[in-house]
């Protein structure tokens, strides 16, 4: 009821106001619509002060943001000039570019939702968090990232892997503890991990992914400092050099919340010290469980977190996914061209509870939801602007969510009919080798004076094989 | 008044127990309590006796607690006292500890004790070794609490237990309690003592609702730490145990019983420290001991108590070596079957008992 009557009135507001260079999102246009309603707290403790002028009683306002203060940004911060910027915004025209964003998007929706219905239906187990409502973000991955892009994200990464290339069968198998689970039913909902698409984890302990992501980026570095490269089943190193046009770059997610923890400074220092080619993207959706981050948060502004470093940053409205596309593939291409680690930061909402088992009955979560689906849907957004403009027919639109459905359903079912896990697999596991492997026999990769021959000066590898030839006579007494 | 607020709902067994001393003395029905509410109920007392006594921890506040264990305290106490704090536990346990120092009794809820581990320093380097290393100046009376151990399919990283870490701690006290009688009796006795105490809860017990007797009820009820608990006595076999495990070995006693095996059962409620006598007197009266706990088998509380029977009088008496029913070496799976299969079951402690009896499994 709500939902149509203020769709219904941003379709017209949009046809009315179309522009052809330009394209407003859909929602500053409704804001100035009397349709747009403010969010009613129904706290029962003092809340402290953090409402919005232009909407009293919000709080956490849209922040309704244009391409040109993303271009700004970019300018800004990343140093593009207007004709870089004029390149990324050939999405907007793209057709087959935008449709496959929107895909994207759908899947990440069907799959979380499917999520939900089976964790009702007691098929998953334990803890589960879901994206609903931060669906640019699998978006601005499908469209931006590559195969061998190292990613590491959090304990709400379904939607992550997936994008990132992930099976979606085998996450939804890994979820009901299925054999044919990326990680054969050990991991769960929380850990994915997947060593062919570079997609590792899945981290349950706040912020502890961000350390790790550092070592990822590292070792683009040192592949490259060493010419050396993963083999095919990524299983150990061929002495292979990366490609000359090798633009890897190591890709991690955070909220803004876990962005205070003390590791966000450590990790900022180091890949700005060692400028690590490390994209961090902050997922800003304003809350831990049920804790408003501004609450306990001095700056919200995790963007401009890195100036102390000189590492840059963006910030993105997370509701208008063809510009977390466009200004998020012009933050990966910096990171790409050896400038350094960056900041992205999306405003998102976060549609549905911290996990199934949270009731969230305090501090106006309830009507944020309520509000963010119908507000801040950033598939509702995509669907508005992109009929309104003529890009897309609902027909188009509808056959892709079919489309979508029917994969997500197939995925389900190819869950549910794998087998379990043999109980011996939990002992299997507890080593990569058997227990007993005497590692003083396992030989050095063959290749190993080569490499040390391109890496180290003759005179230094004299120093050092003096010094081990010393130390060897010792022992010898 | 909070108290009568956090029992509503909460069915009255309707039991009497039995006047005190015969001399007229008042006797109230013994009420059913959960083992969520009986830690509220010793928080908020704690809180309203000593003016000093606050609590820190994600979510504790306006969301009455991630485990509804404080729930109603942001609302009597006002934020002063109840703190929420961004998800930093290294920051807002090192807050507690120096707080501690200058006479606040803070109370550190970590949300899960797997997340203590990111604040792991400021509790053994900070809060444990501080008294000793001042010689005896500075005195840290700060409580941690939080579930520990196992969950239900909460994998790998929500499902450690830290009580053979942490109980290896000089400087540091460890209690962990099995019913609501327990719960509450050890956070005000943790609360009340001037040295830092680890409250190791479990999660899959606060919605197990155990009799508080009157006693448990009123405000003075305070379970002394060091002093371990006999929940059954018996003659033939001593089952040890802490926490939720507690349960599982009263069950394994009710089987035994059917055979007629008579089983005593230890709680040892304080994990540091450990209640040394209480285990010898028991290994000496029946002669047999199991160790029952969640955790990992190397350097476990399990091997402290074999430790025990080694070095003590308590070998002398014993007719059977000790066994030991532990979880599995490995880290927490998440697909059920595994998940079961790495944790102590019925079965297992069955097993472990009939060992000490010589007794073959039944068929």
């Amino acid at each position: 009821m709500k939902f149509s009557a203020a769709c219904l009135s941003l379709c017209l507001a949009t046809a009315a106001a179309f522009a052809p260079a330009q394209y407003q999102t859909a929602k500053t246009l409704s804001t100035a619509s009397s349709l747009a309603s403010p969010l009613r707290m129904s706290t029962t403790v003092e809340a402290p002060a953090t409402t919005n002028e232009e909407a009293p009683g919000m709080m956490r306002p849209p922040i309704d943001m244009k391409w040109e203060e993303v271009a700004a940004q970019l300018q800004e911060a990343f140093g593009y000039s207007q004709t870089e910027l004029d390149s990324y915004t050939m999405l907007d025209s793209d057709k087959e570019g935008l449709m496959k964003l929107y895909k994207a998007m759908q899947t990440a929706r069907a799959f979380e939702n499917a999520c939900n219905q089976q964790y009702m239906q007691g098929k998953i187990r334990g803890f589960m968090h879901l994206d609903n409502g931060q669906e640019s973000i699998p978006g601005l991955l499908d469209y931006a990232l590559k195969p061998d892009d190292k990613k590491i994200s959090y304990y709400r990464e379904h939607t992550h892997a997936i994008a990132s290339g992930v099976d979606m069968g085998e996450v939804m198998a890994e979820l009901f503890m299925k054999d044919t689970g990326t990680c054969r039913g050990a991991g769960g909902s929380m850990h994915i991990f997947d060593k062919e698409t570079y997609f590792q984890g899945g981290w349950a302990l706040v912020c502890e992914q961000l350390p790790y992501a550092c070592g990822l980026a590292k070792a683009i570095q040192l592949d490259k400092h060493l010419g050396i490269s993963d083999d095919a089943e990524v299983k150990a190193k061929d002495n292979v050099p990366p490609p000359a046009d090798d633009d890897r770059i190591s890709v991690v997610f955070i909220g803004e919340g876990g962005s205070q923890n003390g590791r966000m400074a450590e990790v900022l220092n180091s890949a700005s010290k060692d400028n690590l080619p490390l994209l961090i993207i902050v997922i800003d959706n304003g809350r831990a469980i049920n804790t408003f981050t501004p609450d306990v948060a001095k700056n919200s502004d995790v963007f401009k977190q890195g100036k102390h470093y000189g590492v840059p940053g963006l910030l993105v409205d997370g509701n208008n996914p063809a510009d977390v596309a466009k200004g998020g593939k012009a933050v990966i291409d910096y990171i790409r061209s050896g400038k350094g680690p960056a900041v992205l930061q999306v405003h998102t909402y976060r549609f549905n509870g911290h996990s199934p088992a949270d009731p969230e009955h305090e501090r106006g979560r309830k009507d944020e939801k309520a509000w963010a689906r119908s507000e801040q849907d950033p598939i509702k957004n995509f669907e508005a602007i992109y009929t309104a403009n003529g890009m897309f027919t609902e027909e188009e639109l509808k056959a892709t969510r079919k489309e979508v459905l029917a994969e997500v359903k197939a995925c389900v079912k190819f869950a549910d009919e794998s087998p379990m896990p043999p109980v011996e697999l939990a002992k299997e596991l507890e080593y990569p080798d058997a227990a007993d492997t005497d590692y003083n026999l396992k030989e050095g990769p063959a290749w190993a004076d080569e490499v040390n021959a391109r890496t180290i000066s003759p005179e230094k590898m004299e120093t050092v094989q003096a010094h081990i030839a010393d130390l060897q006579a010792k022992a010898k007494d | 008044m909070l108290s009568s607020v956090l029992r509503k709902g909460v069915a009255a067994s309707g039991r009497r127990v039995a006047s005190i001393g015969g001399g007229g003395v008042r006797s109230m029905a013994t009420i059913d309590m959960a083992v969520r509410e009986a830690i509220c109920q010793g928080l908020d007392e704690e809180m309203e006796r000593d003016e000093n006594v606050f609590i820190m921890g994600e979510e504790v506040a306006q969301y009455q607690g991630a485990y509804k264990v404080t729930k109603g305290l942001f609302q009597k106490y006002g934020d002063k006292r109840v703190i929420d704090t961004p998800i930093t536990e290294m920051g807002f346990t090192g807050l507690g500890v120096g707080a501690s120092f200058h006479d606040l009794k803070p109370v550190i809820e970590f949300m899960t004790i797997n997340f203590s581990m990111q604040a792991i320093d400021q509790v053994v380097n900070g809060a444990a070794k501080q008294f000793y290393m001042s010689g005896g100046d500075l005195a840290c009376p700060i409580v941690f609490r939080g579930p520990n151990g196992f969950s239900a399919g909460t994998a790998a990283q929500h499902s450690q237990c830290f009580g053979a870490w942490y109980s290896s701690c000089p400087g540091l006290k460890v209690v962990s309690p099995y019913s609501s009688e327990d719960a509450k009796g050890l956070i005000k006795a943790a609360i009340r003592d001037p040295n830092p105490v680890m409250v190791l809860e479990h999660e899959l017990m606060y919605g197990i609702s155990f009799p508080m007797s009157d006693e448990a009820q009123s405000k003075d009820w305070v379970v002394p730490i060091g002093q371990a608990k006999i929940e059954r006595e018996g003659t033939d076999v001593t089952i040890i145990s802490f926490s939720k495990p507690v349960g599982l070995a009263l069950e394994a006693a009710e089987v035994m019983a059917t055979k007629g095996v008579s089983c005593e059962v230890i709680n040892l409620l304080s994990l540091r420290p450990l209640d040394r006598k209480t285990i010898i007197a028991s290994a000496k009266k029946t002669g047999r001991v199991v160790s029952l706990e969640q955790g990992w088998p190397q350097c476990g509380i399990s091997s402290e108590i074999a430790a025990i029977l080694m070095e003590t009088d308590a070998f002398n008496y014993l007719d059977a070596p000790m066994e030991r029913v532990t979880g599995a070496d490995v880290p927490m799976p998440y697909a059920a079957d595994l998940e079961k299969a790495a944790l102590p079951q019925l079965e297992d402690v069955v097993a472990a008992i009939e060992r000490t009896t010589y007794r073959s499994m039944a068929a």
